[in-house]
């Protein structure tokens, strides 16, 4: 026996599995059906769903609070460019928090998962930043705030509302789809969802109340962060 | 003999831990190549013909089923057995595993690397099961004194060398009293032979994490075969 060969026989034996071990995996994997919809189709489908989720909940937010408009009441007064600035930047971020949610990876994994914990914890932060400094209004929206309930309730269910079928359709977009760090995961498309519906807001309601800002809108987008990270992972987990 | 043994020579009676211990890893690495398809160095079916086989799979060709068994079974069940120590236990983790492979097979992302992706799979149904059994808890049999049967068990002729033997059982068992975490680190890293950004992905986890891990399992192992009267050596 050479000397190379002797030290290894001890751990030669190769990790195969036991053949009845084998016949088990392929009979069960023989017995159950995998869904055929591949990944990519329910993320189109998923996103396809964020503006969907957008206008229900703006349209119903409209039926359950009478007198509540669609859009703002103030648009057509807004001074455009800081309107449609705000507005894109939101846009932007919604965007990029759901871009690092849903992304595949390079390693097919997901993203990396500092960057899901950006998504997932700065959402927020840069939410009230955008809209709670300095916010944009016109004296009709003043006057028309006024009116509202001083906390945002429900400017808070509204979100709730366009934050739930966004969240839904991310975490149905990645059923058992993600192996690795399932809960940073659904924490960050919680953030993303929160942002979603930290858009219907703004485009909805005119409040420049700090108090109604940060309890209506702020609050419930950080909030859906935390809802994404305990309620997704085991929906999400292979 | 397979690719890469060549290189290994057991220590010279009592080595030093660290010596030992590398040849150990080196040694594992190296024969989990010679059982079966090698995914991450080239073999009968490289690595690009194994993510094809997947590809081919997760587009619904049932018929790819077996030959991505055999390209991936080896490698997942040394996985499994590293992680889940006992037999039956690696065994039904190694079942469970590749089901959910099956189920979520059309979530595979085209082009990326399939062994990284099925590692994965097998890490999140092994903590599965370990949350299971933290709410239900069973009966276990202990697990240490037992050595993973996929490395030991069908050890060699009967001059197989007991120093190797003793070495392996030594470290086994510390894989097995150590925190997952820092287990499946290691073993990704030290035995599987991925990159710490690769392990990373498989874990979920950032690059320097995988490597801090990594080296308390490696400062356990060191300890454990100090402890078993290998002379450390200190490297200056």
């Amino acid at each position: 026996m050479s000397d190379a060969r002797t030290p290894l026989d001890p751990l030669v034996a190769p990790a195969v599995p036991p053949l009845e071990l084998s016949a088990r995996v392929r009979a069960s994997v023989a017995q159950t059906p995998a869904p055929r919809s591949t990944l990519r189709a329910r993320l189109a489908l998923a996103l396809v769903a964020v503006p969907l989720s957008i206008l229900a909940g703006l349209l119903g937010s409209c039926v359950v609070f009478p007198g509540r408009p669609l859009l703002r009441i103030d648009l057509g007064a807004l001074p455009f460019v800081p309107f449609a600035e705000r507005l894109l930047v939101l846009l932007l971020l919604a965007g990029m928090a759901t871009g690092v949610a849903l992304a595949p990876g390079r390693r097919g994994l997901g993203s990396k998962v500092t960057l899901l914990g950006i998504a997932a914890v700065a959402v927020a932060p840069l939410y009230t930043l955008l809209t709670n400094v300095g916010p944009i209004g016109t004296a009709v929206g003043d006057a028309a705030a006024r009116a509202l309930h001083p906390l945002g309730l429900p400017c808070a269910l509204v979100a709730f509302a366009v934050g739930m079928v966004a969240l839904g359709a991310f975490g149905l977009a990645l059923r058992r789809a993600v192996p690795a760090a399932p809960v940073n995961r659904a924490a960050a498309l919680g953030g993303a969802a929160g942002a979603w519906a930290g858009v219907a807001l703004f485009l909805q309601c005119p409040a420049k109340d700090a108090l109604h800002l940060l309890v209506g809108h702020s609050l419930p987008v950080a909030g859906f962060a935390l809802l994404g990270a305990i309620a997704l992972p085991r929906l999400l987990r292979p | 003999m397979p690719r890469g043994l060549a290189g290994f020579r057991r220590p010279k009676g009592r080595a030093d831990s660290v010596t030992a211990f590398a040849w150990y890893a080196g040694c594992v690495r190296a024969l989990d190549a010679s059982g079966g398809i090698d995914l991450n160095r080239s073999s009968a079916i490289d690595r690009m013909d194994a993510d094809e086989v997947m590809r081919r799979y997760a587009g619904g060709d049932d018929a790819a089923f077996d030959q991505l068994y055999a390209a991936l079974s080896p490698r997942l069940y040394s996985f499994c057995v590293r992680l889940a120590g006992r037999n039956g236990d690696a065994e039904d983790l190694f079942q469970d595993a590749f089901l959910k492979l099956h189920r979520s097979r059309a979530t595979y992302e085209s082009g990326a690397s399939v062994l990284h992706w099925a590692f994965a799979i097998v890490r999140s149904t092994h903590l599965d099961r370990l949350r299971r059994r933290t709410r239900r808890p069973e009966k276990l049999v202990a697990s240490t004194d037992e050595v993973p049967g996929a490395i030991l068990e069908h050890a060699g002729s009967p001059e197989s060398n007991l120093h190797a033997e003793t070495l392996a059982r030594i470290v086994e068992q510390e894989l097995q009293r150590m925190s997952e975490r820092n287990r499946s680190a290691y073993i990704l890293l030290k035995i599987e032979g991925l990159t710490a950004v690769e392990a990373a992905a498989v874990l979920g986890t950032t690059g320097d994490a995988v490597k801090q891990r990594a080296f308390r399992a490696y400062e356990a192992l060191r300890e454990a075969l100090a402890r078993a009267g290998w002379k450390q050596v200190l490297r200056v």
